[in-house]
């Protein structure tokens, strides 16, 4: 076992604890345990940050390409995220309940993973290929913490004046949540946007021909117009909180099979980030 | 009429139809994803018929085969683009006016007064403006609301450009697609086989296959593709490239405009044209001589690796020797005989590689069937001999016409940015003046919270009367 394997088994092992953390301590209100579940998770990103920079360095790209690497990097976004939006505004820390749960499990899926070496091929050698998945990363990291959000909102609102009302009065007022949830979201679509935009040009610019309807391309346009749909509800028809709280729910994980699901299910030209199409240095 | 416009306008500019209409969009892709997509009667679609004979009219008949041509989809795309354009217009008539307002706000004529206001706050006696001022100003920095003294007043605005994120993310939006529709009416692309060494001018001729839009044209711009070099295998930054073409484009005088290596993320650009190397093979150059031992004829014939083949390749197309008359007297099929291993033919150049010259009669009957070694020639119909001069590289490059891209980034970008300043900065002014017109001092309060704004109008008047220990008299 390399010492990239271990420091990520470590950060694997401070999420879940992390995890565990902030179950009990929404579920039984200790502060200070909540505390220490955010200082965990924050120290959970430094054994994963060595890893990724360790296999950074030896193989000369970052983490692009594979299951283990991009389910590591959209891990390490989004509980970076988390960790600077909770250090922001500290009343949010009882959100960790939603996204840590993701965050451990999206690891624990690439620990999974073969974690086999692929070298950039010559299709994937271009600047582009940085800009377009840092997008995607950071897209998808914004619309999981709406995601966690979002499933704080629907446990306090469904509660009404029960427990997990009580658990969850730490968190700004309902509005405020709900506010942040559409915050988020719009940034996630921003991002997914410009993920779109880079994509295309590097399409363009690689295959001479910007949008192919590839799968990939079609999902990741899917994906933008499912958080568009959102925005339209939120913005221009004022739709309640819970049901678009339910609707950011629904929607990650479509998000998600967008980024990792896709070649496994369809044949696409895109094969070739997960390592199919060219061939693997063991 | 005019009802009927306005009617049809709300219709189309309505969040509900929007979202219908993007929803449909979404679940016409989702759907599309899940059938193979091209020419219903080729065999990924025919297979999959046979495996949903259930749903297979169905979708047959919607075109979901051709999902993203299909009139069902450019219906609804076209819908999607005219309410946007109507939208657009909508949501530039509010940017103006949210602009102006944030504009106006500020002015020392407009600062809210004890008589013109949204809200009034007495303060208790004692209290005096700057103190009364400072407690708002902590009050609404609590709430998250950095606000600068004006004089008598605080005033917190966003930028009188905030407002227009959104309007400009729509209407570069309804650019994006003018953008793209234009560039299906005047693209071209295709494909061109050239040997090593050859010259092929940039006109329809040499072209392969050729789709263009109906506004394409073809401008006589003299270029030429000159194919200098073929590397099998080339490395660039440490990276294997692949096989590799080095192109140059000739202008109509033949000078050398641009000369470079070109593969995957390094096309040749030269003004609209641009030029990849999509795939290659082998050309066999062949020389016909006549009796008299004069050429009279040379070309290069451009062979494709094809693993189900006899010899590993296959001609793109034969070469036909004419007679004076121009009649067909036979076509010349070559072929280069790969060297198979494991069953499979290795897709690559034989040392030395001899061709297979094959000559049929113009009713198919097998005339020659010969392997010539290079330099050597075999006697074809019509009393000439065929010799092969030698045994190399071809290239297929695509070539991509189309000037509307560099304005289809731009409106993409554009998107990018006024979305960002949508999503990134608030919509919002509150101006709070002291007013001392009578014996006590009074905050008089006008507000605006549009988008993005940390608070409300309720938690600002609380917490300012709160700090003040006053109440708040909300005036609608």
């Amino acid at each position: 076992m390399t010492l990239e394997i271990i420091a990520m088994w470590v950060a694997l092992l401070l999420y879940v604890v992390a995890t565990v953390l902030f179950v009990f301590g929404v579920i039984f209100t200790k502060e200070r345990l909540l505390g220490k579940a955010l200082a965990v998770t924050a120290a959970g990103l430094v054994p994963q940050v060595f890893a990724v920079a360790v296999r950074w360095i030896r193989l000369g790209h970052g983490p692009y390409i594979g299951y283990y690497e991009l389910a590591n990097a959209l891990t390490l976004c989004t509980v970076a995220l988390f960790v600077y939006s909770t250090w922001r505004n500290r009343r949010l820390i009882t959100t960790g309940i939603g996204i840590m749960p993701v965050a451990a499990m999206m690891l624990g899926a690439a620990m999974l993973a073969s974690k086999a070496d692929f070298p950039i091929t010559s299709s994937l050698a271009s600047y582009w290929l940085f800009i377009h998945v840092v997008f995607a990363n950071v897209a998808f990291a914004a619309l999981a913490i709406a995601f966690g959000y979002a499933l704080v909102y629907i446990i306090r609102e469904r509660s009404g004046d029960g427990p997990w009302a009580r658990r969850l009065a730490s968190l700004p007022a309902q509005e405020v949540v709900d506010d942040l949830v559409g915050r988020f979201v719009l940034a996630g679509f921003l991002l997914w946007g410009i993920m779109i935009v880079t994509g295309a040009i590097w399409a363009n610019e690689s295959w001479g021909r910007y949008w192919s309807w590839d799968p990939i391309e079609t999902w990741s346009l899917i994906v933008w117009i499912i958080y568009a749909i959102y925005l339209h509800l939120r913005y221009m028809l004022h739709i309640p909180g819970e049901k678009l709280a339910w609707y950011a729910v629904a929607a990650m994980p479509i998000a998600l099979f967008c980024l990792v699901g896709i070649p496994t299910v369809f044949d696409t030209i895109h094969a070739g980030y997960i390592g199919e199409m060219e061939g693997q240095i063991q | 009429m005019s009802v009927v416009f306005r009617r049809a306008v709300r219709f189309l500019t309505s969040a509900v139809f929007v979202s219908v209409i993007l929803g449909f969009i979404g679940v016409w892709s989702i759907v599309a994803t899940m059938v193979p997509q091209g020419d219903p009667t080729m065999g990924s679609a025919l297979a999959w018929a046979e495996a949903n004979p259930g749903i297979a009219p169905l979708v047959d008949a919607v075109g979901l085969h051709g999902a993203f041509d299909a009139p069902v989809f450019l219906v609804a795309v076209g819908l999607l683009a005219v309410s946007t354009v109507l939208c657009s217009w909508q949501r530039t008539r509010v940017a103006t006016k949210r602009s102006r307002a944030l504009r106006e706000a500020v002015k020392p004529e407009n600062l809210p007064t004890r008589v013109e206001h949204d809200i009034l706050i007495d303060c208790p006696e004692g209290v005096d403006a700057p103190a009364a001022l400072s407690a708002a100003e902590q009050a609404l920095r609590e709430l998250g609301i950095k606000t600068k003294r004006v004089d008598d007043a605080l005033v917190a605005t966003s930028s009188p450009l905030a407002p227009w994120g959104s309007p400009v993310f729509h209407w570069a939006l309804v650019g994006f697609m003018a953008f793209v529709v234009i560039g299906g009416l005047v693209r071209g692309d295709g494909l061109i086989g050239i040997a090593l060494g050859q010259v092929k001018p940039n006109v329809p001729a040499s072209y392969g296959r050729f789709d263009a839009g109906p506004w394409h044209s073809w401008d006589d711009d003299g270029l030429s593709f000159r194919l200098d070099d073929f590397e099998p295998r080339f490395t660039a930054g440490g990276i294997d490239r692949g096989p590799v073409p080095t192109l140059s484009v000739l202008d109509a005088e033949g000078n050398v405009l641009k000369t470079q290596p070109v593969y995957p993320n390094k096309m040749l650009h030269i003004g609209a044209l641009k030029v990849s190397a999509p795939a290659y093979g082998l050309s066999v150059t062949l020389s016909l001589v006549d009796e008299n031992g004069t050429e009279v004829g040379r070309a290069a014939q451009l062979l494709d690796f094809e693993q189900s083949a006899p010899d590993g390749t296959v001609p793109l197309e034969p070469l036909v020797i004419t007679d004076d008359a121009g009649a067909s007297i036979a076509l010349v099929h070559a072929t280069v005989p790969l060297i198979a291993e494991g069953g499979r033919f290795v897709e690559w150049l034989p040392k030395d590689a001899p061709a297979r010259i094959v000559a049929e009669s113009t009713d198919g009957e097998v005339l020659v069937d010969e392997l010539v070694e290079q330099g050597d020639a075999v006697d074809v119909p019509g009393g000439f001999q065929l010799s092969v001069v030698d045994v190399g590289w071809y290239s297929r490059l695509s070539v991509v016409d189309d000037w509307t891209v560099p304005f289809v980034y731009a409106w993409m970008i554009l998107a990018a940015i006024a979305l960002s300043v949508t999503t990134f900065t608030r919509q919002m002014y509150v101006v709070v003046a002291a007013d001392r017109g009578s014996e006590r001092v009074s905050l008089a309060m006008r507000m605006r919270l549009w988008r993005h704004v940390s608070t409300t109008r309720g938690e600002i008047t609380e917490a300012i009367g709160r700090a003040l220990d006053a109440e708040g008299d909300e005036v609608a």
